[in-house]
């Protein structure tokens, strides 16, 4: 009883001593408050302050990483209130640098990127908003009669 | 009496014949050396020109023309990426929008020093973030040449003549009533947006027409480096990539195409009516010529100012002995080389029979003139031993010392095959330098056939051009 006792122990630890080493494996839905266990991971380009507006159907992700490190993701449905898989893992190669495309099909979209290495796991949360082209041309607009007015 | 007719008829019909083809001989095959007797100057007579200029209409000679300033692609930015569209030469628009472009570009080359604003790189940045045509050339032009070129006039013209540049952006407004142009020297970090007077309705309405017939696939987007901040290095990011490479979302099917090599007749005798037709190219005579055969049965021709070499692959060489053949008697430029090379290329082609399409590629120093073979609109990016480029040229005060070509014909196949994805690419050439290398800089990556000097099938992929490699400890 007692060796099965220790046996169950002695595994439970390695298990957690191997878990910061390992990560966890983010599986096929996440919580939107999912952050991982690191925050060096990867690093997101694109959008530089992790929020963006645009008019354009999709938006193009970009981020850096050390090469085989596994990224992955997801769409926030807040209808289950989670984040669903949308993009499966894809590793990051020898350049360094990694791009997804992703569709906006609504006017609020908030996606997760999760990185994956032997140094750990991250999450990095992501909002783009879809504007309309007018109120994209409206801006413009302003910007153009605010520098006829400066000059 | 009906048969002296008959016979003077005869005769008559015969003299005309013999004056219709000497006279052909003597101005088509050119038989004589150049600069040396009467019958050159026959050649540069008013009505010689006009001769040539009518056969030339029945005989379509455009096909062997080589394009010295169309750009190798165009993006038609719309102000999104899902919907910015990249065209190659073989594009049915891309005629129309190069006609157009090439309109525009002639007024801003020959505008006035006041139109001219030296700019920073975030407002060509932000000129291809909005409706705008990216012009890709597949090399630098200077100011000077791009000018003689396009025929501008330019003696207004401030921006410094030391600028070269691959790269022009034509942005327009809205409705078309004015557009902008900028010049970019990435070498040099120097920028350049020249404001012209004319109407750009014509050109948006181009590119409109041909971005709505696009078949959009939220899938296949297209970035620019300086989108995605590729172009700036952080942390510990080894990989920067030039700002205006594009990063393609996803890769389409090209055609696979296979290399023919013309010398060869029924792949086994070397084609003697081609070598001939090549001799008088390069003014070699065939009657006073010294021929023998190399081991491995290369062809050589020597002559007292030349040797002429070509070998059972396809590949010529020509190597002048002394001063070289002289290209042109009255003009000694850059321009000039390139026009006089056109035409030797032209000529050899045409000799060939062979009408792939070439184009002005990019060379190393400024007495060496390269083309290069486009296929369907996609470059043939030759690597072997002994030649980087379909022509490559030297010219030392307009006289050719060296010219070499892969004499190459590219059959288009049925069979298609899709290049690898842009990561995988990129992350395989890299991974060439990973072990040794600290940073990388990428200058170039664009789809192209790779022609190994090997007849056979050639597949479309990622060319990789390395622009400088940090070496670690």
């Amino acid at each position: 009883m007692l060796k099965k006792l220790l046996s169950i122990m002695f595994i439970s630890v390695a298990l957690m001593a191997a878990l910061p080493i390992s990560g966890y494996a983010f599986g096929n839905t996440i919580s939107l408050y999912e952050t991982g266990n690191s925050t060096n991971i990867i690093y997101i380009k694109r959008p530089e302050s992790h929020s963006a507006s645009t008019s354009d159907k999709t938006y193009t992700i970009s981020a850096v990483g050390e090469q085989g490190t596994k990224v992955k993701v997801y769409r926030y449905n807040p209808s289950t209130g989670n984040c669903g898989l949308i993009k499966n893992e894809t590793y990051i190669g020898a350049s360094g640098l990694y791009s997804v495309v992703v569709d906006l099909t609504s006017d609020s979209n908030i996606f997760v990127v999760t990185a994956e290495s032997g140094k750990g796991s991250q999450a990095v949360r992501i909002d783009i908003d879809k504007i309309k082209q007018s109120t994209i041309d409206k801006l413009k607009n302003v910007t153009v009669t605010i520098r006829n007015f400066l000059w | 009496m009906k048969k002296e007719r008959l016979k003077s008829a005869l005769l008559g019909f015969l003299i005309i014949l013999n004056f219709v083809l000497g006279s052909r001989i003597l101005i088509e095959k050119k038989l004589w050396p150049t600069g040396y007797n009467f019958f050159s100057n026959i050649g540069n007579l008013r009505i010689t020109k006009l001769y040539e200029n009518i056969v030339n209409y029945f005989t379509d000679d455009d096909q062997y023309e080589i394009q010295v300033l169309n750009p190798e692609k165009i993006l038609l930015n719309t102000g999104d990426q899902t919907t910015r569209i990249s065209l190659n030469p073989n594009d049915s628009a891309f005629k129309d929008i190069t006609a157009e472009t090439d309109e525009i570009l002639k007024m801003a080359f020959s505008a006035p020093a006041e139109m001219i604003v030296k700019i920073d790189k975030e407002e060509l940045y932000s000129a291809l973030s909005v409706q705008s045509v990216y012009l890709s050339y597949a090399r630098k032009y200077s100011v000077d040449l791009f000018e003689q070129l396009l025929g501008a006039d330019a003696d207004n013209q401030i921006i410094p003549e030391e600028t070269e540049f691959s790269d022009i952006v034509i942005s327009y407004s809205a409705n078309g009533s004015r557009c902008n142009i900028y010049i970019a020297d990435f070498d040099s970090d120097s920028y350049y947006r020249i404001s012209v007077n004319r109407d750009c309705e014509k050109l948006r309405e181009l590119c409109d027409e041909r971005v709505e017939k696009n078949d959009y696939n939220v899938e296949n987007v297209i970035n620019y480096s300086f989108d995605l901040k590729f172009d700036q290095p952080f942390g510990s990011q080894k990989t920067t990539l030039n700002p205006l490479i594009q990063v393609y979302s996803t890769t389409s099917p090209m055609p696979v195409i296979e290399a023919v090599n013309l010398i060869m007749e029924d792949g086994e005798n070397i084609n003697e009516t081609i070598i001939n037709n090549i001799l008088q190219i390069f003014d070699i005579n065939a009657s006073t010529m010294r021929r023998y055969t190399e081991a491995g049965g290369t062809l050589v021709f020597v002559e007292n100012n030349a040797t002429l070499k070509i070998d059972r692959n396809g590949f010529l060489e020509y190597t002048a002995m002394d001063t070289g053949m002289e290209l042109s008697d009255s003009e000694n430029s850059e321009y000039s080389d390139i026009m006089n090379l056109t035409a030797i290329t032209s000529e050899i082609n045409k000799a060939l029979g062979n009408s792939e399409a070439m184009y002005l590629s990019q060379s190393d120093d400024i007495n060496t003139i390269n083309f290069d073979y486009m296929v369907m609109g996609t470059r043939v990016v030759i690597e072997t031993d002994y030649i980087s480029s379909g022509v490559s040229a030297k010219v030392e005060n307009g006289r050719l010392v060296s010219y070499r070509q892969l004499i190459r014909h590219y059959d288009v196949k049925s069979e298609t095959a899709a290049p690898s994805e842009f990561f995988t690419a990129l992350d395989n050439a890299i991974a060439q330098y990973s072990e040794f290398m600290n940073e990388i800089n990428i200058k170039k990556m664009y789809i192209g056939y790779n022609d190994d000097g090997n007849v056979g099938d050639k597949y479309a992929n990622w060319i990789v051009e390395v622009d400088n490699v940090i070496v670690g400890e």
